[in-house]
């Protein structure tokens, strides 16, 4: 596997870990249809090409009850279906974000000595 | 309605979703590739690594949102060895069988031989012994005086009855081999 390869399936396996945290953080901001969050995470860096899709994601937020849904009309489009968090995945998304924001802080500790340059 | 879309319903379809649930999931992704489209984002940009992968995509999302059962996990079967396995292990157990029987039945007749065989005389010359509770053999003859105790008789070796125990013996200890030389050998890689 190529540096570059390993590098994404890191970058996958990362992102497989948090993106429901993603998703929820994006629309506590305020209700989103699919694209839209897609959009949202777009807009702060996150692109999903390469990535698991969203909406499996979506579905199983919707399942556990983390999210509330509703139709409604879009700007000029068809009505889609928004999603906004439960109380439930409110609560979820707080403890998500503090426990990868531990786990983020002790990685950092460890990897924060190393330098950009030094490769493997 | 996109390709994507279209395989996306036939996926739910086959899958037993049902309808309500594939026409609005149907819907959303058609509203949403529509909408990127006429932004100038990519479908991969909104489906990620699923846009290339149409029926794994719905599927995942069918299941994820609970309208479709995982596959059950079925238990592994035990392992069956091969026909040709199979067939070896009566032939195998009839070769023991048959190996130890011939060599219980060459060990019996040298030992009712050998007891047929034995006679103890005591140091009386030119006088044969008469059987006693002590010496419960037919005797033989004393054939020299001093001699503390002579076996005579009959010869106990018993050609036929070596040759059975030979036999067997060689028999079982080869088949010992043979399975021992199968367990600890390599399982060959198929392929």
């Amino acid at each position: 596997m190529s540096d570059m390869a390993k590098e994404g399936a890191r970058h996958t396996e990362l992102l497989r870990g948090a993106l429901d945290l993603c998703l929820l953080a994006v629309i506590a901001e305020g209700p989103a249809y699919g694209y839209e969050m897609t959009k949202r995470l777009r807009g702060r860096g996150l692109s999903l090409v390469g990535e698991g899709s969203i909406y499996p994601l979506l579905g199983r937020l919707e399942r556990e009850g983390l999210v509330e849904t509703y139709r409604a009309a879009s700007n000029g489009g068809p009505p889609r279906k928004y999603y906004r968090p439960s109380e439930e995945g409110k609560r979820a998304l707080e403890g998500g974000v503090s426990e990868w924001r531990a786990a983020r802080d002790a990685i950092d500790a460890v990897l924060g000595s190393v330098g950009p340059e030094v490769k493997p | 309605m996109s390709q994507f879309v279209d395989d996306c319903r036939k996926e739910w379809r086959r899958l037993g979703v049902p309808d309500p649930a594939a026409n609005e999931m149907s819907a959303d992704l058609e509203a949403d590739l529509i909408e990127a489209e006429s932004e100038g984002v990519s479908a991969e940009e909104v489906l990620g690594s699923g846009a290339f992968d149409p029926r794994s995509f719905a599927a995942t999302w069918a299941k994820e949102r609970g309208l479709i059962q995982p596959a059950p996990v079925q238990p592994s079967p035990a392992p069956t060895p091969p026909a040709e396995q199979r067939a070896k292990q009566p032939r195998t157990l009839s070769l023991v069988l048959a190996f130890g029987v011939l060599a219980v039945v060459g060990a019996l007749l040298l030992v009712v031989r050998s007891r047929q065989a034995l006679a103890v005389v005591g140091p009386v010359m030119g006088k044969p012994v008469p059987a006693s509770p002590e010496f419960p053999f037919r005797p033989g003859t004393i054939v020299q005086p001093g001699a503390a105790v002579q076996f005579v008789g009959p010869n106990p070796f018993h050609p036929a009855a070596s040759l059975l125990l030979l036999i067997g013996v060689a028999g079982l200890i080869t088949m010992l081999a043979l399975w021992s030389w199968r367990r600890l050998r390599p399982p060959v890689a198929p392929g």
